[in-house]
């Protein structure tokens, strides 16, 4: 029978999950350890924490392993990686539903990374901050900007010295 | 042996260069006080960009004097205190803020971690978006990592990384101007503190405490009996007073001698001449430092104009011949580099003599972890996450107070600092310095080492060798041959001691009256 663990998010909503799945956030197997079964998350809505248990729960049942060192080194040398991440890198069913779960506006990916760092769930947080990124790269200022709701505070001359800046410290790639 | 080159970087690095996950360095921010308009940084009074030059000597930040070249053209990055300061709603906007658009509730350290993902030329359009994101995206360790990852030792420094980068990346010559725009109305207590540990001198009173024990000319049987075997911290005076590398080890002779051979930096290899190149101009919270251990290999000379002080000649490590794992190196630093609190591989005991230069150090023996310092479970990682200034800024107060002060010392030119296995130690360059180091295996810590080796988690934790696990046979079987006999002598003599009293620890052991007048309460 698996052990249950309480989180109760900020707005008082309560969710029961099984204690690999919660494990996935280090804080909260943290404070687990000090015999605290019932875990208050004042800070996270009831919306990101579904969301966040979500992305525990699938990792949970991909990875065996807790995300500690050792364990992964064992992972790893089950597995042909010498490089000791604790999921498997090269697991391309488990890559393909992280980028459906990231397919959110820029707000809610927001809310969970600032969650998820809040609870020390690395994978979750290196998994937005990429996506993230992924809106950046590519793009021209005025398409960020669009993209971010940035307001273009430089005045003309300003701008125009960085964008030569820029074309001349880039135009061969 | 310090640890290896750390930065942002939150990016999977190249299999090849790393075999454990960085951790992510969460930077202690502490939030600064209010600071009054008149004591508000010099910085903001820098009103031409053209006079980006170097800040008057003297100058000061909340007590602190800065470094000479302290960098006053990175913008004019203020604590968030001090918005609180200002009055008016239009006055009282964060640059900030303005210019991050949906990303301001990322909090900084966050957004800093987004932009190590971004391509060179991505975050070059980045920063052309907003003052604050030009704050952000011209932070100089992400064009640290660009740099060394593109380039990697084959750069010309050109003041900051960014800079570097731009011109290394144009790769024509005059080099055009780089825009550096200062931004002004900027609060953030993270990128201050950044600022403010790039750019500060040490503080005298965290130099002031010497507590080691000096020695000069004692005899080896003397070194073990009083230090070696009782795991104690000491400094050694006089040992280096006949190696040539005293006389000979300046820049211009070590640049001559070894030319274009590259030595180890950080995650790069580099010529010496570059290296100081990099290391005259480098104005940052964690400089790079040279640190290699084929040094010998590399160039005979240097090999051969210093040797082992008598002390430390017993290497038992020496059995395994060329599958020994990496045991000396050079450390060529300027002022503000170093390593943060750490305890050397293996189980191994250390020297670290200065030839050149001067060194802070402070120790704390194995049973006491520093205040700041995490080290996992399994000790497979030791976690430090803030850089020397900062564990300087934010915990070495506190320690002070503690009944179990750490040793402290500075070391100089010609003196040597014996670092004894298992003790958690911090290393920081006063100035411009020059030193060799070594760590070593004698009957004092023989047992020490066989057991770490023998680790379940040996995989992860041995260093320095490319066949971890095997180590234990390899060594058990080198000393067995050519020691017959020693594990078990030393074995026996251990527990002979046990048997006797019970073994002290380092503070139940000190009692010179010399070390400062400091007393200890006895467990």
């Amino acid at each position: 029978m698996a052990k249950m663990i309480k989180l109760v998010s900020g707005d008082g909503a309560e969710f029961e999950v099984e204690e690999e799945v919660a494990f996935q956030s280090k804080i909260i197997k943290d404070i687990v350890a000090d015999a605290d079964d019932v875990i208050p998350l004042p800070t996270v809505s009831s919306k990101v924490l579904i969301q966040v248990i979500e992305y525990c729960r699938k990792h949970a049942a991909v990875n065996s392993f807790p995300l500690s060192p050792s364990s992964s080194a064992a992972a790893a040398a089950s597995s042909s990686s010498s490089i000791s991440y604790s999921k498997p890198v090269s697991d391309p069913a488990l890559r393909a539903w992280d980028n459906e779960f990231v397919k959110l506006n820029n707000s809610s990916l927001f809310d969970i990374v600032i969650a998820a760092n809040y609870l020390d769930i690395e994978e979750l947080v290196d998994l937005v901050l990429e996506t993230v990124a992924d809106r950046i790269k590519g793009k021209q200022a005025q398409e960020i900007r669009r993209q971010f709701n940035i307001e273009n505070d430089f005045t003309p001359e300003e701008e125009e010295a960085l964008r030569r800046e820029n074309s001349w410290a880039f135009q061969n790639n | 042996m310090p640890s290896t080159f750390h930065g942002l970087t939150r990016r999977k690095p190249p299999a090849a260069v790393r075999k454990k996950k960085n951790k992510k360095r969460k930077r202690s921010v502490i939030a600064f006080p209010k600071m009054a308009p008149e004591l508000r940084p010099e910085v903001e009074e820098v009103e031409d960009e053209e006079d980006e030059e170097d800040m008057e000597e003297g100058a000061e930040v909340l007590g602190f004097k800065l470094k000479p070249s302290a960098s006053s053209r990175f913008h004019a990055i203020q604590p968030l205190g001090n918005l609180l300061l200002l009055g008016g709603p239009s006055s009282s906007a964060n640059a900030r803020d303005v210019g991050l658009g949906a990303l301001r509730i990322l909090p900084d350290d966050l957004l800093l971690d987004v932009l190590t993902f971004l391509p060179a030329r991505d975050l070059a359009v980045l920063s052309s978006t907003s003052r604050s994101l030009y704050v952000f995206g011209t932070h100089d360790p992400l064009w640290r990592t660009l740099v060394l990852e593109r380039f990697h030792g084959d750069f010309l420094f050109c003041g900051s990384w960014r800079s570097t980068y731009l011109a290394s990346a144009s790769r024509t010559l005059p080099l055009p101007p780089s825009e550096t725009l200062v931004i002004r109305n900027f609060y953030s207590d993270y990128l201050f503190q950044s600022w403010l540990c790039a750019s500060i001198e040490m503080k005298p009173e965290w130099l002031k405490i010497d507590n080691i024990e000096r020695r000069r000319g004692i005899s080896v049987e003397e070194f073990i009996d009083t230090f070696e075997d009782p795991n104690k911290p000491v400094l050694l005076q006089g040992c280096l007073d006949t190696w040539p590398a005293m006389k000979r080890w300046n820049r211009e002779r070590l640049m001559r001698v070894c030319s274009d051979v590259k030595f180890a930096v950080g995650p790069v290899e580099m010529t010496m001449e570059r290296y100081f190149k990099y290391s005259d101009a480098a104005k940052e919270e964690r400089p790079l430092y040279l640190f290699d251990p084929k040094f010998a290999d590399k160039v005979l000379e240097l090999g051969s104009e210093y040797d082992v002080p008598i002390y430390f000649r017993e290497d038992l490590f020496s059995m395994l011949g060329k599958e020994r794992p990496d045991y000396r190196w050079i450390i060529i630093g300027p002022a503000g580099s170093g390593s943060s609190f750490h305890v050397d591989p293996n189980s191994t005991s250390a020297w670290n003599a200065v030839i050149k230069g001067s060194k802070k150090w402070v120790m704390f023996p194995p049973e006491i972890v520093p205040p700041g310092v995490h080290p996992s479970a399994d000790g497979a990682e030791v976690a430090c996450p803030v850089s020397i200034m900062e564990w300087f800024m934010n915990f070495y107060a506190a320690c002070r107070t503690w009944k179990k002060r750490p040793v402290e010392c500075v070391c100089r030119a010609g003196e040597v600092v014996f670092i004894p296995n298992g003790w958690w130690h911090l290393v920081i360059n006063l100035e411009d310095s020059i030193a060799i180091t070594q760590n070593y295996v004698s009957r004092s810590n023989l047992l020490n080492v066989l057991d770490f080796l023998q680790k379940p988690n040996a995989r992860e934790l041995v260093s320095g060798t490319k066949d971890r696990v095997n180590l234990f046979d390899k060594f058990k079987t080198a000393i067995d041959t050519s020691y017959p006999g020693m594990i078990d002598e030393v074995t026996a003599k251990v527990q002979e001691k046990m048997a006797e009293k019970k073994r002290p620890s380092f503070w139940e052991s000190v009692t010179d009256a010399k070390a400062g007048g400091f007393k200890f309460s006895l467990i």
